[in-house]
């Protein structure tokens, strides 16, 4: 008899027990972290003054550090 | 920070873009945040305008409150990263006029810059263009600097006070002639 995996869990075989929205807010941190790269390396490499990359920094991970936190718990809550 | 200048080479203006078309392009960001709350407003028929346009009532369409949390925050992260892109795009848009020269940054996206570099002795004319209601109110408009010989003009767009720059630029334009016409020695005819 064929395995049968929950429909939810569109990476069942590959993920284990992932769901659709566990994967979609992996996704989500992945996309953020190679995009949070790029824009750092811009700041670092055309070189933004100091007090401006600050307040950038600050400004950017202020947001969206928490909202990774909304995703990753919600993503985790749905059942 | 920048560090083009050659040796005694003195920077007279940096200059970026408007603050206005900064905002803008923030706020064509924050409008599309708003758009699937709106279109799912309307097609759910919950709400003010969708009553008032006569979308139907839909009474199935229900979602978990952690699936809408999770969708709302990434769609908020994305918009959010998007608008530090279009930010960082903003800041490293930059113009800087020398007593040499005039240099253009144009950080088109993310690796892919263009520097141009147009030598003041070989300006001839610059043209200001101010054109429109908010940019003559915000007094913001373009720069085209006709320079000598087959090269293409140099096009400044969406300056903050362009007859300023214009101004610095014909300035330190005058200067490097003067400094020319100086350096020639003098004959005594023929």
């Amino acid at each position: 008899m064929p395995p049968v995996y929950d429909p939810a869990s569109l990476l069942g075989p590959l993920l284990g027990n992932w769901t659709l929205f566990q994967f979609l807010g992996l996704a989500a941190i992945a996309f953020y972290c190679f995009y949070s790269l790029i824009l750092l390396y811009h700041w670092m490499r055309y070189g933004l003054n100091p007090f401006t990359a600050f307040f950038m920094m600050v400004l950017y991970f202020g947001v969206s550090l928490p909202l990774l936190a909304i995703i990753w718990s919600s993503a985790h809550s749905v059942i | 920070m920048l560090h083009l200048n050659t040796p005694g080479e003195r920077t007279a203006l940096i200059v970026r873009k408007h603050w206005f078309i900064l905002l803008s392009r923030v706020l064509v960001f924050v409008i599309v945040f708003f758009i699937p709350f709106i279109l799912y407003d309307l097609f759910t028929g919950r709400s003010y305008f969708s009553v008032i346009l006569g979308f139907p009532q839909v009474e199935n369409v229900t979602f978990a409150p952690e699936v809408v949390t999770l969708l709302t925050a990434v769609w908020a992260l994305i918009i959010w990263i998007k608008i530090f892109g279009t930010l960082t795009n903003y800041y490293l848009d930059v113009w800087i006029i020398t007593d040499k020269r005039v240099v253009a940054i144009d950080q088109i996206r993310f690796f892919n810059r263009q520097m141009a570099i147009c030598r003041l002795e070989r300006i001839q004319d610059i043209i200001v263009n101010v054109n429109g209601f908010l940019p003559t109110v915000l007094n913001f408009g373009d720069i085209q600097i006709e320079t000598a010989g087959e090269e293409e003009d140099f096009i400044i767009k969406g300056i903050p006070r362009p007859q300023h720059m214009k101004d610095v630029i014909m300035r330190q334009h005058d200067a490097v002639v003067e400094r020319e016409n100086r350096s020639i020695p003098n004959t005594g005819g023929i």
